[in-house]
């Protein structure tokens, strides 16, 4: 059998062994995905850049506590991202630098996409400004869930809260989300409580 | 639009539903209409920009590096390997590695070759300045006095912690087991990331560099080393990281390095060097970091109320 047709669980338990194909290969098959993670809650591609390999740093180095109790790839987008937060955190304790240019009116953008408008519609935010103001806790259920294809089981035990909690911070982050990115109707109109027990 | 239907639509396009419940919302134009318009927004989200290949190929190096660096630490390079690694990409040494562990090992050697200075330009003053020595020795002595003072401090105070060293210590253990399936907040700030891991007394001794300059005495507790992959970012969760955090601030204050002071008003404070954060009572609160290096102490303070709340050791005892 291949490399390429292993399980990731075959793949962890090689790794862990000290199998160096065994662990590129599952790098090579979670890495776009944490990286997308990484670039959706850090805002930015450099952040996301760096926080992506610091990601996989921390998934080498932690290979061997992996016990197999959720998906490989749960624990890798877990991992990524509370590396994104930590990015995120020490880009907000760093001094502030801001390039101009001739004109002395533009500042350094973020992100080379951080221009990009949903729709055709230039007076709406971006989806990455409108991640920046939500607060960490929404963004990271929403991320988690959105991004990385995490169940609220899963989110609720990567972030250590009851399911009914990941259910109600993705509810209200998606609320947020819709309602600064302009495609809802305005905040206040539709106030959220918390869920109802269960659907 | 209700909340009840919301969050149905939530949990429906997040297949979160029973059989039941999927009919009940599919029933409802309206759960059904929301479910579009969350629908769109995930699109949204997913439509990621993806990594360059050379970023990719960069970071996956990075952590083969590290892979290989930890199989060789651990001699498991003996196990034999169903073929090739086919990271052939080159190896980037991880960028955000800190600058500080050669610097501080210049400082060391500066500090040394200084205080060797000193005491061969007194050995060479000769008798007629004997008078002048016994004066000038006498606050030496004082200074001596007072060090070996606060060292006994410091052996009291590790003597005193070394419980709590070893019980957080092993909750540290326990927590990083459980990374892959932590059940408690506590478990996940610690575990969740393999931080606990890149803390120290994880096993990156061949890594670890002095954080301050050896004492040419001697004679008193070894400074607290600072890994190589400390990670300042990482909330503290006991005396030992923040312990680490202050040889840390150190480190960088040494080379020049250290952020501006934040804007505070704990008037009690020695010297307040950094804002952190720290685990507190299951829940990750800021706090400043005051660094008392006359004590051979780091301390932590809430930041809304100047509250000391952990205390560490500089030195390694």
């Amino acid at each position: 059998m291949s490399t390429l047709e292993r399980s990731d669980e075959d793949l962890v338990a090689a790794a862990q062994r000290g199998d160096g194909a065994a662990m590129d290969q599952l790098l090579r098959r979670h890495y776009d995905r944490a990286h997308a993670v990484c670039r959706r809650i850090a805002g930015s591609t450099r952040d996301a850049d760096d926080a992506a390999q610091e990601a996989m740093i921390r998934v080498v180095r932690n290979i061997d506590k992996f016990d197999g109790r959720s998906a490989f790839g749960t624990w890798v987008y877990r991992i990524a991202t509370n590396t994104a937060l930590d990015e995120l955190r020490k880009r907000k304790r760093r001094p502030q630098l801001h390039v101009v240019d001739d004109d002395g009116e533009a500042p350094e953008q973020a992100d080379e996409f951080a221009h990009r408008h949903i729709d055709d519609v230039t007076d709406r935010i971006t989806i990455d400004a409108a991640l920046a103001d939500l607060p960490e806790e929404f963004k990271a259920a929403v991320v988690m869930r959105d991004v990385g294809d995490l169940d609220y089981a899963e989110i609720a035990e990567a972030l250590g809260v009851p399911v009914g909690t990941v259910k109600s911070r993705i509810a209200r982050g998606r609320r947020m989300l819709v309602e600064k990115l302009g495609n809802q109707d305005p905040p206040g109109e539709r106030p959220i409580s918390d869920p109802p027990n269960d659907p | 639009m209700n909340d009840e239907q919301y969050f149905l639509a939530n949990a429906y396009l997040d297949g979160e539903l029973t059989a039941d419940e999927r009919r009940i919302a599919e029933a409802d134009p309206e759960v059904m209409a929301e479910v579009e318009q969350l629908r769109a927004l995930q699109s949204e989200l997913r439509d990621v920009p993806g990594p360059s290949a050379d970023v990719r190929e960069s970071a996956i190096g990075a952590a083969m590096a590290a892979f290989d660096a930890d199989v060789s630490a651990t001699g498991a390079d003996d196990v034999p390997v169903s073929e090739p690694a086919p990271h052939a990409a080159p190896v980037v040494p991880f960028r955000r590695r800190p600058p500080y562990a050669k610097l501080l090992g210049v400082a060391a050697a500066v500090v040394a070759v200084a205080g060797l200075g000193i005491i061969v330009s007194q050995a060479g003053r000769g008798d007629d300045d004997s008078s002048d020595v016994a004066d000038s020795a006498e606050p030496a002595v004082d200074r001596d006095g007072a060090f070996t003072e606060s060292v006994g401090d410091s052996e009291e105070m590790a003597a005193e912690l070394a419980p709590a060293d070893d019980a957080a210590d092993d909750a540290a253990d326990e927590a990083a087991d459980d990374a892959g399936g932590a059940d408690t907040a506590d478990e996940v700030l610690a575990a969740d990331d393999g931080e606990v891991t890149a803390q120290p007394g994880a096993d990156d001794s061949a890594d670890m560099s002095s954080a301050t300059a050896d004492d040419p005495e001697g004679d008193s507790a070894p400074a607290r080393e600072v890994p190589d992959d400390f990670d300042p970012s990482a909330p503290i969760s006991d005396d030992a990281e923040l312990g680490v955090y202050g040889a840390y601030l150190i480190g960088l204050r040494n080379a020049g390095e250290l952020p501006p002071t934040p804007n505070h008003k704990c008037v009690e404070a020695r010297q307040i060097l950094d804002e952190a954060t720290l685990v507190l009572d299951d829940a990750v609160v800021p706090v400043y970091i005051d660094v008392r290096e006359a004590d051979g102490l780091v301390a932590a303070l809430r930041t809304d109320s100047c509250v000391e709340v952990l205390v560490g050791s500089l030195s390694a005892e």
